[in-house]
């Protein structure tokens, strides 16, 4: 038992390296995990998902900008992309539903002990959010890209 | 394809992540900006959230991941059940 760990430990140095982990993100930005691991299953379908997308999406960035509606659209046209899609899709409405629910808690003054990576966007927002223009859509917007990153970055190590 | 990091000032970044951006955000995201100075004007915004010190700050919440983790491996060599690395480090 022992022995097969150590070889499959072994193998799995370079993800390690190379990827982050999702539950680590969710941590980090919402405290709290989305439960990969707790559940040890694919929450949401977004692994199988990206799997899926992964050929469009690097076929997309390569080709000249515009031929990319096509590819995208062409990818869109199979039935399992399209539910890849609609799953990745949810990602966005996911954070924006966290968001939201931490704008709330601030308000009610209930987001005290709150002090992730969302908090402090928040933070800046209340800070210095009028003279530099950033407000609840870039809060959003740095949320979806930090999730794309991480995407991305899964998807570079395929 | 350009990666934003490179040390050399005049590279510019090329449109191949232009598929990434969100068509609601007000500004380009950090990701797929390719205006150097409103990337530059943009970033100094959030900067210090993604410094070192602020990550380290942040270090507890790694460590309930880390602990998340050991423990269902440790559950998985007590049930002598095998499980796929791969996927578990992507969770």
């Amino acid at each position: 038992m022992v022995r097969h760990y150590t070889v499959n430990l072994i193998y799995a140095r370079t993800d390690l390296e190379s990827r982050y982990a999702f539950d680590v993100i969710g941590q980090l930005f919402f405290s709290r995990m989305f439960g990969f691991m707790k559940n040890a299953h694919d929450y949401g379908g977004y692994i199988h998902s990206l799997d899926l997308l992964i050929p469009f999406i690097a076929v997309a960035c390569a080709s000249p900008a515009y031929l990319r509606p096509i590819v995208l659209i062409s990818g869109a046209l199979i039935p399992r992309v399209f539910k890849a899609l609609k799953a990745l899709k949810h990602i966005e409405e996911a954070s924006e539903a966290c968001v939201t629910e931490r704008k709330r808690r601030i308000e009610r003054g209930k987001a005290d002990d709150c002090e992730d990576m969302l908090q402090s966007f928040f933070n800046i927002m209340h800070q210095k959010g009028t003279d530099k223009d950033f407000g609840m859509t870039e809060i959003k917007a740095e949320v979806y890209g930090a999730l794309w990153v991480l995407l991305y970055r899964m998807s570079s190590a395929h | 394809m350009i990666l934003r990091g490179a040390t050399d000032a005049d590279v510019v970044q090329t449109d191949f992540y232009l598929p990434f951006r969100s068509t609601w955000s007000r500004y380009p995201d950090a990701f797929t900006n390719l205006d150097e100075r409103q990337h530059a004007e943009r970033r100094r915004i959030v900067n210090s959230l993604y410094s070192m010190s602020n990550i380290l700050r942040m270090e507890e919440s790694v460590d309930k991941c880390v602990q998340m983790l050991v423990d269902k491996l440790s559950e998985g060599a007590t049930k002598g059940s095998t499980l796929d690395m791969s996927t578990w480090v992507q969770w």
